[in-house]
């Protein structure tokens, strides 16, 4: 068996390549389709037209734009994501220096959702027309309904009366001091995770109820096993399929983590990419963007993985 | 020797030069403090009046502890020769040095000790202060070479542009002698002197760096505080330097900024007791930290200078007529209370009353009067109809926003179709430099020296921002006065030729001023020795820190 | 704001390649399939497609959930075409020395920083709203449709490749590539649905071609084919009725995001450029009164996206309960 999952993973791993590729070229197009000459914005309109000139050449602009590209691809894949023209600096000294902020804010947000989630879902679904039931509903109703950015305000003005109960802004890194660095991120948590917290309730509830009600449980009943037991049975095999709504939901939460960044002032990838917006930093914008999208279709990767795993199906087992 | 003795006896022997009347003139020393008054430039010193600090708290200053400051942008690039970003200025200011400060209003010494001005203007020689350190790791002696290497290096390939090009030579004439010679006389010289990025590096510091322009982001200089640790985007850590040419500066140990781009954050930062001094705190939010137990305001006034800025070579700006109306209809004060709350003033000129740069307009200013405003539209045959003006602005900066919006609004209520057009600030930047507007509201921070916020508007010798064109009203004459200007080394004449200048400003109106604001700054409460001044620059070094 | 389905099917592998695709439109749309054909077998002269459309909408007025949904959604474009009339104030008229009032009974929803009644912003910013919730669906559409007929029904290296173009598109997160484009194609309403759009093209791709793969093994398909049938007489008369209804509930779904998304990119700067009364512009100002306790300027804007993103996702959840009541979460 482990081989036959070594092959998906293998099999989707070869197939995520192209996808990349063909991502590189999008966010490299685009870059290039905004107008304005990169040389004119580093120095300034009334330059020299000659340094203006060197500038271009030293930047690889005179290339043609296919030749550029592979220039480019080549020195992303041994790491090198350019310099900025803005800030001088390396692509990649500032996304790595920033990466394991937005990995925090993005974990806090992960962690949230499912603390909440996997409570609130099974209750659900145990508890079917009840009024946890129709609590369990109106939160997920709610949660997708509700913008993160907004809630994140909300919290704030409620926070804000007192200042002192849970930090409004900024960010300490909790592998530096893990109290602090955990209070920082609570409410970015809660902003950020409770629209998956919503989804995945729903979507547990939903495989819940069906597995609760599949006759091979009813069966199992029957022979004395305990309720509990049933019910730890019926979410495993639930979990599955909502194992890979949680990987979607991953790349919900990379974007999302860039809002809640500027909402809460927390210095991460986000924020830099924002900043590298209005700045109209392009070389910037391109390898963060590049960054996210490679998580993104990675833990995606991983996700079809585990889920081709855990589904006795897909696996040609049972 | 403490700073105020240092200054004081600077000041002496420069007043003792005051004979030459071309040292005064440079200066700008005209004394006299008026009824309303606001530190500026060259001339008044800093009044009473203006909120900067509670008086100090008996005991006296302490030292120790680490300054942490909220900035309002990102630290783009360090290198003191060339970055262009005020908060960049800010830190540069700190580490390394200029020739020459203000105390007061009036020019003192820095990393000079005296100067004189020789043959009618052009040449400049400076005594330099000796046993002045770098900082670790060039640690020797700052002489007269690295003030020489410095300007060199600052302006390769004419990278300072107009500032400096009538700069033909830099010659260390001593150990610690400096001589600049230009080409030509150049009023504005000596007071761009006191500015970043005219600061003096040592030459092995910047080649260990990499050596060109823009290579030098850990810098060493002769400051009260040396770089220490830039955790890029996150924080920048400066460490006091304990062979500062002056003793008992800097009282802080250290000073950590923290770019906190969101103003609310920043705030809320404060507020909260994450940092100790929150930069660019806006009007809105003015109150919140004075009301506030923990904290407290400081407020400079007219640091900045808000104005609707024209392209009078673009129809229908082109039209002197339009451009009259316009700054007939406006209405500052309106504009003042919505964008910061109040915490600034309607102005027709960047400097206010009480500088020798401001000129009394009365009664001849251009004030709101809708009606004029129309006639004056009708008389020129209304060239208006059918028209829809266009105002670009940006939502970064609230001042302009706020401009754009407002003025837009009050033009819709005299009749006057006209639109606002948010662009990205980078994009608005772009369009002012390439002269893609009409009109754009638009906000520029004080200048020490007139010529810097006149010549490069209107002159055909250089961008001409402004683009006013020779078939505009009395342009040859107001080239020829911004032109004067830069030339004249009396002081007395040249404040004529000012107030001649702005009184075609506001008879042709190149641009319609809206309004000064001031710069506001949150503190907490136990945070003293702040020194707020005209230029853009914190002194970390005279503040300190109440213990609890 | 959700990058997939809100908790629908369980994703499977018949259809598409196992990623994070969303399995609804397959399930449904073979249960819809199933379904009618008992119905549809041979009756009337009306086609299979018409006669599904009717029971479908029947069943959707019946169902509590699509029906709040509607009510909310009518309420929610009324308001939109209406906005101008229904506005107490002139949205765009300032008045500064009321600026920053507190909700009152002249102003419903109090006063903005230029002393602009908000309650009148609000109702305008329903028109942006609106626009945006049913212009983006159809751009996204417009594109995806097609291309998931075309893959699903030709299959083999077409399908391969515009998968994959698919998959690449949708490797973004979707504000990052909201985000990109905007920053790319410039700020106005029109290059904002064009964007968001984009960004929404790969979930109509998928589920349309989820249906056509399996649509075009069925018998009456292939029989049609090879009496000469053009293919796209096959695409629409045989294939496209088959999606419809999955593709309805994507837009709803679409809808509901499109509105998140604009309002988060405005919130951010890069969305529908002022003075333009977006929400989500709106909230972006109002933030920073937070502190000083204008509390109204950033609720009411938030207030209102709620209700309308409630109001789809209501009809969505509706929708998916009438086409496939088996699988439904809310059953």
């Amino acid at each position: 068996m482990a081989s036959r999952v070594q092959e998906f993973f293998v099999r989707r791993l070869l197939w995520a390549v192209p996808v990349l590729v063909l991502v590189s070229v999008i966010i490299f197009g685009l870059v290039r389709m905004v107008p304005g000459d990169p040389a004119v914005v580093m120095l300034g309109a009334d330059a020299d037209p000659a340094r203006l000139e060197a500038v271009r050449q030293e930047l690889g602009l005179d290339k043609s734009l296919p030749v550029q590209y592979f220039d480019y691809a080549a020195s992303v894949v041994q790491g090198d994501l350019g310099r900025s023209y803005i800030t001088n600096q390396q692509v990649s000294e500032a996304v790595a220096s920033r990466l394991p902020t937005t990995l925090f804010v993005t974990a806090a947000g992960f962690t949230v959702s499912l603390l909440v989630a996997i409570p609130a879902g099974t209750l659900s679904a145990v508890k079917r027309g009840t009024a946890w039931d129709s609590a369990g509903l109106t939160f997920g109703l709610l949660g997708v309904s509700i913008p993160n950015f907004w809630l994140g305000i909300v919290l704030l003005l409620l926070f804000g009366v007192n200042l002192d109960w849970l930090p409004v802004a900024g960010y300490v890194s909790p592998l530096e001091n893990p109290i602090e660095g955990l209070r920082y991120l609570i409410l970015p948590g809660i902003t950020l995770g409770t629209a998956m917290a919503a989804i995945v309730t729903r979507m547990l509830r939903s495989e819940l109820l069906e597995e609760l009600h599949e006759e091979y449980l009813d069966a199992v009943r029957m022979k004395g096993v305990s309720e509990p037991r049933v019910l730890v049975h019926a979410m495993k095999n639930a979990f599955i399929p909502v194992v890979t709504v949680i990987g979607m939901q991953f790349g919900y939460l990379l974007g999302g983590s860039i809002i809640i960044e500027v909402v809460f002032s927390i210095p991460g990838m986000g924020r830099l990419l924002i900043g590298a917006i209005s700045s109209r930093d392009y070389i910037t914008l391109q390898g963060l963007v590049l960054v996210y999208t490679t998580f993104f279709v990675l833990v995606n990767l991983l996700v079809d993985t585990t889920y081709f795993y855990l589904n006795p199906k897909l696996r040609g087992d049972g | 020797m403490t700073q105020d003795e240092q200054s004081s006896s600077s000041r002496r022997r420069f007043l003792s030069f005051a004979g030459s009347a071309t040292a005064a003139a440079l200066a700008g020393c005209a004394g006299g403090n008026e009824e309303t008054p606001t530190p500026e430039g060259t001339s008044t010193p800093i009044p009473t009046d203006s909120p900067t600090e509670d008086s100090t708290p008996s005991g006296g200053p302490e030292t120790g502890g680490t300054l942490r400051v909220g900035y309002e942008s990102e630290l783009t690039g360090l290198d003191p020769h060339q970055t262009s970003s005020v908060v960049s200025w800010v830190v540069n200011y700190n580490i390394c040095e200029t020739l020459i400060t203000f105390e007061e209003g009036a020019p003192a010494g820095r990393l000079a000790t005296d100067w004189s001005i020789g043959d009618n203007g052009t040449t400049y020689t400076f005594q330099l202060e000796e046993g002045v350190m770098f900082h670790p790791p060039t640690s020797r002696e700052m002489t007269a070479e690295d003030v020489a290497y410095s300007f060199q290096r600052m302006n390769q390939e004419g990278a300072m542009g107009g500032d400096l090009a009538s700069m033909e030579s830099i010659e260390a004439t001593g150990d610690y002698e400096v001589t600049f010679t230009m080409s030509q006389q150049f009023a504005p010289f000596f007071n761009f002197l006191a500015r970043v990025p005219w600061v003096v590096v040592p030459e092995e510091a910047v080649e260990e760096q990499g050596g060109k322009l823009g290579d030098f982001q850990e810098p060493v200089g002769t400051g009260p505080f040396q770089f220490g640790e830039h955790e890029l985007g996150n924080f920048l850590r400066l460490d006091a330097f304990d062979d500062y040419r002056i003793d008992g500066v800097p009282l802080v140990d250290a000073v950590e900024i923290r770019p906190i781009p969101d103003a609310d954050s920043r705030v809320a930062a404060l507020r909260g007791g994450d940092i100790d001094m929150a930069r660019a705190v806006l009007g809105k939010d003015a109150e919140a930290v004075q009301n506030d137990e923990n904290t407290k305001l400081a407020r400079q006034t007219a640091t900045a200078w808000a104005q609707l800025h024209i392209n009078c070579s673009q129809e229908p700006w082109d039209n002197p007529a339009v451009r009259r109306a316009v700054a007939h209809v406006i209405d500052r004060r309106s504009i003042v209370d919505a964008a910061v709350s109040g915490y600034g003033t309607a102005a027709w000129q960047p400097y206010s009353n009480g500088s020798v740069w401001n000129y009394d307009l009365g009664d001849s200013r251009r004030t709101r009067d809708v009606e004029r405003a129309q006639k004056i539209l009708e008389d020129a045959g209304n060239p208006l109809d059918g028209v829809t003006l266009k105002i670009k602005a940006n939502t970064r900066y609230t001042m302009m926003e706020t401009t754009a919006n407002l003025l837009v609004a009050q033009l819709a209520a005299a009749g006057i179709d006209a639109e606002v057009e948010i662009l990205e600030w980078g994009t608005q930047l772009s369009d002012f430099v390439n002269a893609n507007f009409g009109a754009m509201a638009f906000s520029v921070p004080f200048k020490i020296d007139p010529d810097r916020h006149y010549y490069g508007f209107v002159h055909p010798s250089t961008s001409q921002w402004n683009k006013y064109g020779e078939e505009q009203p009395d342009a040859q004459k107001m080239y020829d006065l911004v032109g004067e200007g830069r030339t004249e080394t009396d002081q007395d004449a040249r404040v004529e030729i000012y107030t001649e200048f702005q009184k075609l400003v506001n008879k042709n109106v190149p641009w319609i001023s809206v309004a000064r604001t001031d710069d506001l700054v949150g503190l907490q409460s136990n945070v003293n020795g702040n020194q707020p001044w005209l230029l853009p620059y914190t002194r970390y070094w005279t503040m300190w820190k109440e213990s609890e | 704001m959700t990058d997939g389905t809100p908790g629908s099917d369980p994703a499977t592998e018949a259809a598409a390649p196992v990623t994070t695709d969303d399995g609804a439109a397959t399930d449904g749309g073979e249960t819809v399939v199933s379904g009618s054909s008992a119905e549809g077998e041979g009756s009337t002269r009306e086609s299979p497609a018409v006669r599904r459309t009717k029971a479908f909408a029947a069943r959707v007025r019946r169902n509590r959930l699509a029906s709040g949904g509607l009510v909310i959604m009518s309420a929610f474009v009324f308001v939109a075409v209406f906005a101008p009339i229904l506005a107490p104030y002139d949205p765009a008229v300032v008045d500064v020395p009321n600026r920053l009032q507190a909700p009152s009974a002249d102003h419903l929803m109090g006063t903005d920083r230029y002393g602009r009644d908000v309650f009148s912003r609000v109702l305008l910013g329903a028109r942006i709203a609106a626009q945006v919730a049913v212009a983006t669906p159809l751009v996204a559409m417009s594109i995806g449709v097609p291309i998931g007929l075309v893959a699903g029904y030709v299959g083999g290296r077409t399908d391969d490749g515009l998968m994959r173009l698919m998959d690449a598109i949708f490797a973004f997160p979707t504000i990052l590539l909201g985000l990109t484009l905007v920053a790319v194609f410039g700020q106005s309403l029109t290059n904002i649905v064009l964007a968001l759009g984009i960004v929404f093209i790969p979930q109509f791709a998928r589920i349309t071609r989820g249906s056509a793969v399996s649509v075009a093994q069925e018998e009456h398909v292939r029989a049609a084919r090879s009496l000469g049938a053009s293919n796209a007489r096959i695409l629409l008369l045989h294939v496209l009725p088959f999606c419809i209804s999955a593709i309805l509930v994507q837009a709803t779904i679409t809808g509901a995001l499109a509105i998140i998304l604009e309002s988060s990119l405005s919130f951010l700067g890069v969305g529908v450029p002022p003075p333009q009364p977006s929400w989500g512009s709106m909230l972006r100002v109002g933030k920073g009164y937070i502190n000083s306790g204008e509390w109204w300027y950033s609720v009411f804007p938030g207030l209102a996206i709620v209700a309308s993103v409630l109001g789809f996702n209501l009809l969505g959840d509706g929708l998916r309960d009438v086409l496939d009541p088996r699988s439904d979460p809310n059953r």
